[in-house]
């Protein structure tokens, strides 16, 4: 089994070997006494006893009871040696850490302090001496008060010490998967975290989820979309997302709900400002629901908070962890209004705006034309700050450490020189605007390192007037119902053809397929059924965006080819008007 | 095994409106059972399967109900006189063997001898009648037979036994069986 790279570490927060105790007897030769102790120091306390006792490879020292040598030699015969030992120290010390609520200083050691610097096996050890009600109240507290203990480690320990010993399987199982997320390997076969997941039964899945903290959850959730990637996970990951959504809030948690809900800005950036990063992220990411008001309110932080940090945060705890910040490889759309804020009417607009959740303005005329070196654009990527919209900026902006947002400046300039006498203009031009969509050659959800993949993004414009395109050839137009149901049909039958390729295994888990478009975007998927989720649901959440605005196809069975009538949970999510004409609705 | 099947006389045997469907209790379960074993004619089988399926399981997910209804599910195949009514029981069966439980709620169930998992109880209910299935192979009926095939296939307990009986089967003209028997055949050895 796989450990974390952590060192085990004294509660002091030194690396030592457990202190020997030697009892001191009369007439005993110091030399003698030395020797004795040099082998404890060199071979630890457990195998010297092992050795008086009669050799390495005898029966283990007992963990609690003093060790009291057996006569051997003529030396140590002589020499009687009582000895905590080191595991049981540790025992000793989580034990009262537990019972009196000290769980992370240094001195006296808290339960946390002690678990945090033991290697899993250690840890499980040191746990299984424990009672249940005791190893209970360690796990009711590990998310409120051993924040600066590693708590996904120590609840996995925790989840093992509770289980069977003869179970070594599940042990290890939950133990790779632990380090694949540790390791940030979700993809890769056959450890990687999604793998893990996919291939485990039902029950063991239910069971991983389980040996998992709110921070390892977080973590997977957070690769939603890498999970598409890797068959049969999605259903995992909605066993990952029940498991979340179970864990509800601490304490801590809820206050700062309380304090959103009931407007009280002042206080909530107050103590929002005070709490660490990791904490920060981890309510944002398991309060979804908090992030538009924070967002709205973003102003009142100013004087208690950095806004523009909380925007940052904002930004990470609601954007998908395979991808980065950087605010050229964030953004996928800008727009261009010619007359926007301009100080004389003959002018031109050189303000760009971008990004959904936080409008940003940028003028074009702040990304410098010039051209670095490209050690030193990678260390500005490296480095990047965050900015404007919460998104990470380079502190230098040019054409070198920009290379998306440059282009954009260049197309800008173009219709700048083009504009006048274009037939934009004849469609009134304080209404239409210029959007550009950007296209990164990257593999879906693969995480941008380098300025060398932005520097390989292509730009495709057009002019709008609303809804409209005027002009631009690479414009994707809104669709209508009627086209959205016949995509969202050939999806779907897309779907079931994909069924009658899959193994046995995986058709059983098949009940019903659906097709979806979103009207807003043109994009079009299909959708299966997972463990407590219709396949609707999987269409909204591969496209992504406003739910109201997918049209859904008729489902349908792929072992009959019957349709699957409507049911009552997707009639209170979904309107009527987003399924075709005809489509069966049950009802008792 | 014995068949666990219970007839529609015995209905008040289970406390229904204690139970959970996908949409509340499953108070409606019993009239939808009687309207199944009692219908005569396609619509009336695809009006009374569709106040089962979509509560007792929903899309591949399970809910306890599922395990109190299977008995008597597996007596209306056994007993129904159309066969529009024994298509419809089976589709219900293949739904519920293969199903999982919502692991958003409770996965187990009270069985006759304590808690049992619900996938498990549930699949061990519909197993019980393996040996009406395998009957069932040699119909005439295209549509009665690849149900029961799915269904036998769908609780492979015993692959050998399974290859052994689809090894004696005689698909005659139905291409469609025949490839399905194929199929499971192929799939049986890997």
């Amino acid at each position: 089994m796989r450990e974390a790279p952590i060192r085990s570490q004294s509660p002091s927060g030194r690396h030592e070997p457990a202190r020997p105790v030697v009892a001191r007897s009369p007439g005993h030769g110091s030399a003698e006494r030395a020797e004795l102790g040099t082998l404890q120091r060199t071979a630890g306390n457990r195998a010297t006893a092992a050795l008086l006792r009669g050799g390495i490879n005898g029966a283990a020292a007992p963990i609690l009871e003093p060790l009291v040598t057996a006569p051997l030699g003529p030396t140590l015969q002589r020499a009687p040696i009582v000895q905590r030992s080191w595991i049981g120290d540790r025992i000793g010390w989580v034990r009262s850490g537990t019972r009196d609520g000290n769980w992370e200083t240094e001195d006296p050691p808290g339960a946390y302090r002690v678990l945090n610097g033991l290697s899993m096996d250690d840890m499980v050890r040191v746990l299984r001496v424990l009672t249940p009600a005791e190893r209970a109240k360690l796990a009711a507290n590990l998310d409120e008060q051993g924040g600066r203990s590693d708590r996904s480690r120590i609840h996995l320990a925790i989840t093992n010490a509770s289980t069977s010993a003869a179970d070594p399987v599940f042990r290890e199982l939950s133990e790779n998967l632990h380090w694949a997320i540790r390791s940030g390997n979700f993809t890769s076969p056959p450890n990687g975290a999604f793998n893990i997941l996919a291939t485990a039964t039902v029950a063991q899945q239910s069971r991983l989820a389980a040996a998992l903290n709110r921070d390892a959850l977080d973590a997977l959730i957070d690769r939603r979309d890498e999970a598409s990637a890797v068959p049969g996970a999605l259903g995992a990951l909605t066993v990952i997302e029940r498991r979340r959504g179970t864990l509800g809030s601490t304490s801590r948690e809820q206050h700062l709900i309380d304090l959103v809900e009931g407007g009280d800005w002042a206080r909530f950036f107050g103590e929002f400002n005070g709490m660490q990063e990791f904490d920060q992220l981890r309510f944002l990411r398991g309060h979804p629901g908090v992030v538009p008001p924070i967002r709205d309110n973003i102003r009142r932080a100013d004087g208690i908070g950095d806004p523009v940090r909380i925007l940052y945060l904002l930004e990470r705890a609601t954007t998908p962890a395979s991808r980065g910040l950087y605010v050229d490889a964030m953004v996928n759309r800008y727009s261009w209004q010619p007359k926007y804020r301009v100080a004389h009417p003959e002018d031109f607009s050189n303000i760009i705006r971008f990004s959904d959740l936080a409008d940003v303005e940028l003028d074009i005329s702040t990304i410098g034309d010039n051209q670095m070196g490209e050690e030193e654009a990678d260390r500005q990527f490296r480095e990047a700050v965050p900015g404007p919209g919460g998104f990470l900026w380079p502190e230098v902006r040019n054409r070198s450490t920009l290379p998306v947002l440059w282009q954009v400046k260049q197309m800008v300039r173009e219709q700048q020189r083009t504009l006048l006498g274009d037939e934009v203009l004849r469609q009134g031009i304080f209404v239409v605007q210029y959007l550009m969509n950007v296209a990164i050659p990257i593999a879906h959800a693969s995480a941008i390192k380098s300025l060398g993949v932005l520097r390989g993004a292509s730009l495709s414009g057009r002019w709008m007037q609303g809804s409209q395109v005027i002009k631009g050839g690479a414009a994707r137009t809104i669709i209508s119902d009627a086209e959205a149901f016949t995509q969202a049909r050939n999806a779907r039958n897309s779907g079931v053809e994909a069924y009658r390729t899959m193994p046995k295994a995986q058709r059983e888990q098949v009940a019903t397929v659906t097709g979806g478009v979103n009207v807003q975007t043109g994009e079009v998927v299909s959708g299966y059924n997972t463990a407590g989720r219709c396949a609707e649901d999987m269409v909204v959440e591969r496209l992504g965006g406003d739910a109201s605005k997918v049209r859904f196809s008729e489902a349908v069975r792929p072992r009959t080819g019957e349709q699957v009538p409507v049911c009552e949970r997707c009639q209170g999510k979904y309107t009527s008007d987003q399924f075709p004409e005809g489509v069966i609705f049950e009802g008792r | 095994m014995p068949v666990v099947r219970k007839e529609l006389a015995r209905l008040d045997e289970v406390d229904w409106s204690s139970l959970r469907t996908a949409h509340g209790t499953a108070e409606h379960v019993p009239a939808a059972l009687r309207a199944l074993r009692e219908a005569e004619d396609t619509a009336s089988v695809h009006d009374a399967y569709w106040k089962l399926d979509n509560y007792i399981v929903l899309q591949g997910t399970l809910y306890e109900s599922a395990y109190f209804a299977a008995p008597y599910i597996l007596d209306i195949l056994l007993s129904a006189q159309w066969p529009s009514g024994r298509v419809g029981a089976y589709d219900l069966l293949i739904e519920i063997a293969c199903g999982v439980a919502d692991p958003g709620l409770p996965t187990t169930v009270a069985g006759p001898c304590g808690p049992m998992d619900l996938r498990e109880a549930c699949r061990t209910v519909v197993a019980s009648g393996r040996s009406a299935y395998a009957a069932d192979l040699r119909l005439a009926d295209g549509a009665l037979r690849r149900r029961a095939l799915d269904l036998l296939t769908s609780i492979d307990d015993d692959p050998k036994g399974l290859d052994a009986l689809l090894a004696g089967i005689d698909p005659g003209d139905d291409e469609e069986f025949a490839r399905l028997l194929e199929r499971a055949r192929r799939e049986l050895e890997f």
